[in-house]
């Protein structure tokens, strides 16, 4: 007999018990009650000695109380986990949360917080997923969560529809009087990601905490989008050439697929080349390079040059595809895209642990400790997660093991 | 209860501590019961089944849906009772007789732990007066006549109250045949 039929003979010797048995399953039943000395058997573990032996003994395993054994086992190594992380309340723009932070962090690391366990920190910090805010040339705000598969406007140049997978614009007639282009923008807040198709049918998949402004139609001899935060790109092929603009860079190209990070708190812009051609500027254009595939530029501000080298595309473009992938990045970045993507704030105890590396992958929908502890596992620090009472945020601050 | 398949194992790999507690509350006797059975030893039993559950809660990413939950826990339970067993006859004395040989085969254990959860789980579901007419009608075979007196209520109260039970029973089954499947589909990787 295996095993996967046991369950099966059960339950439906339950059935013939609670009279709620079914003709078929009544004649398996008797099939099986025909072979060997099942019969016996059956008449043996119905007996009213066997059934109130095991309920003898359910007595005596007295269930509540394992239970609460159980829980406060559960919790105290949780507790052992020493855990700390703030969660922030998702704010609208992604953009103004990041320029609180930095003042936030000293005020939050008052005595407000108090430690909470992990299963709580875990109940309440959640990955991110596909929201957005899209800010059409009028002014008007429209909240893509709520709208799945809808057409949200439309006008004689351009229809927007909102889809499961994300925004796509589409150009109704091309030939229409070129005008002054209206520009939408987008934004997608801490622990959101979205992906939007552009008039020209560039594919672009913007970030956490990130913004990226556009015409609804692509008019003149370039197209231009402007971004803060990271994006990766899959630009059409056209003659007209594509520009990104960040407030350090610009990247020039004619269709090619590129990611590029810019975000307005951290110093340097940096883009990676999967396919193609790129052509990079800083913002006084005082400096122009050229990118090749599997290369990575950085930029920082206080410094004269970009800097290049040849890398694995995939750690820098895994984040579009669902995943956090990290080759020796030090855990201030890290932490910090974990704050992102976790809408949590991040602490370091000791500032030296920011320049601590890291190598490893997960996926962005496991919960925050994943991932957390997969770094503590592998480098010199512990983590705990922390709760201040007044405003329910929550931050994860590193020490030292 | 109302549960979905989808909620429940996402959940619980989410660390949900409810979902949790219903795999808990649904199979800690049975098992408890199971390992009784192999050590004899009420202590040992607790312990086997704590740790086994707690390995649940710390691996509970790891579920796989795919695979019976059942199948995991009262094979675990096994094992860990033969390990507890082997353990204490290094240090006593090597005493076989002490195991029940009524049911030597895990296949045949393990029907009469599930049947035995299943039917004391429905009785303890059930309101007290239909319990106890349930009880003496389906489980100790007694005659209509013989339950009336001994519970001192007429025979038609009697039938009603059974019938009462039956479609209780009937109705949650439609549930349980839903939960059942969900606890089917849990199990753990590695």
């Amino acid at each position: 007999m295996q095993e996967q039929t046991s369950y099966h003979i059960s339950n439906l010797i339950y059935k013939s018990v609670t009279e709620t048995i079914s003709k078929l399953e009544q004649q398996e039943l008797n099939r099986w009650l025909s072979q060997g000395n099942n019969q016996e058997f059956y008449n043996q573990i119905l007996s009213k000695k066997e059934l109130l032996n095991t309920k003898e003994i359910y007595k005596a395993a007295k269930k509540q109380t394992v239970f609460n054994k159980v829980k406060k086992k559960i919790d105290q190594k949780n507790h052992e986990n020493i855990i700390r992380l703030k969660l922030y309340k998702t704010l609208k723009y992604a953009a103004i949360v990041i320029l609180f932070i930095s003042g936030s962090v000293i005020f939050y690391n008052s005595n407000f917080n108090e430690e909470v366990s992990t299963q709580e920190a875990l109940e309440h910090i959640k990955p991110g997923y596909q929201k957005a805010t899209l800010v059409l040339a009028d002014g008007t705000e429209i909240d893509l969560e709520s709208k799945s598969d809808t057409i949200i406007a439309s006008d004689k140049i351009t229809t927007i529809q909102n889809t499961n997978n994300g925004l796509v614009y589409n150009s109704v007639d091309s030939n229409y009087p070129e005008e002054n282009p209206k520009y939408n923008t987008l934004f997608v807040p801490n622990g959101g990601i979205y992906q939007i198709q552009l008039p020209d049918g560039t594919k672009v998949w913007l970030n956490s905490a990130s913004s990226l402004k556009y015409p609804e139609k692509f008019t003149g001899d370039t197209r231009i989008v402007e971004l803060d935060g990271e994006a990766y790109f899959e630009v059409t092929k056209s003659k007209k050439q594509f520009i990104v603009q960040t407030n350090k860079c610009s990247v020039a190209v004619l269709g090619t697929h590129f990611n590029v990070s810019s975000y307005e708190d951290e110093s340097s812009f940096t883009s990676t080349l999967v396919e193609g051609k790129i052509k990079l500027a800083n913002a006084l254009e005082k400096q122009t390079v050229i990118l090749s595939p599997n290369e990575h530029a950085t930029f920082k501000q206080n410094a004269p040059n970009f800097q290049i080298k040849s890398v694995d595309t995939e750690v820098y473009t895994a984040w579009k595809d669902g995943k956090f992938y990290f080759e020796q990045e030090r855990l201030e970045q890290i932490l910090t895209k974990m704050g992102r993507w976790y809408n949590v704030q991040i602490n370091f105890e000791d500032p030296e642990l920011k320049n601590e590396t890291f190598t490893g992958v997960a996926y962005k929908n496991e919960p925050i400790d994943y991932l957390l502890n997969l770094i503590c596992k592998t480098t010199k620090v512990k983590y705990k997660i922390t709760k201040d009472s007044e405003s329910n945020f929550y931050e994860v601050s590193i020490s030292n093991s | 209860m109302s549960l979905n398949f989808e909620n429940l194992i996402h959940n619980l790999k989410e660390g949900d501590s409810q979902a949790y507690k219903v795999l808990f509350d649904t199979f800690y006797e049975s098992l408890y019961a199971f390992a009784f059975h192999y050590v004899k030893d009420h202590y040992a039993a607790e312990e086997i089944v704590v740790n086994i559950m707690l390995t649940i809660w710390e691996k509970r990413r790891t579920l796989d849906p795919n695979k019976n939950i059942k199948s995991y826990l009262y094979t675990s339970v096994k094992n860990a009772s033969f390990d507890y067993l082997k353990k204490r006859n290094k240090t006593t004395s090597l005493n076989l007789e002490t195991k029940d040989l009524t049911f030597t085969n895990f296949e045949q254990r393990i029907i009469k732990e599930e049947t035995h959860r299943l039917i004391l789980q429905a009785l303890e579901s059930l309101p007290k007066k239909c319990r106890q007419v349930f009880e003496m009608c389906c489980i100790e075979n007694l005659k209509y006549k013989e339950v009336a007196e001994t519970l001192n209520i007429s025979i038609n109260t009697v039938k009603s109250q059974r019938a009462r039970a039956i479609e209780i029973l009937k109705m949650q089954l439609k549930e349980e045949h839903l939960f059942l499947f969900i606890l089917n589909n849990i199990t753990i990787k590695n």
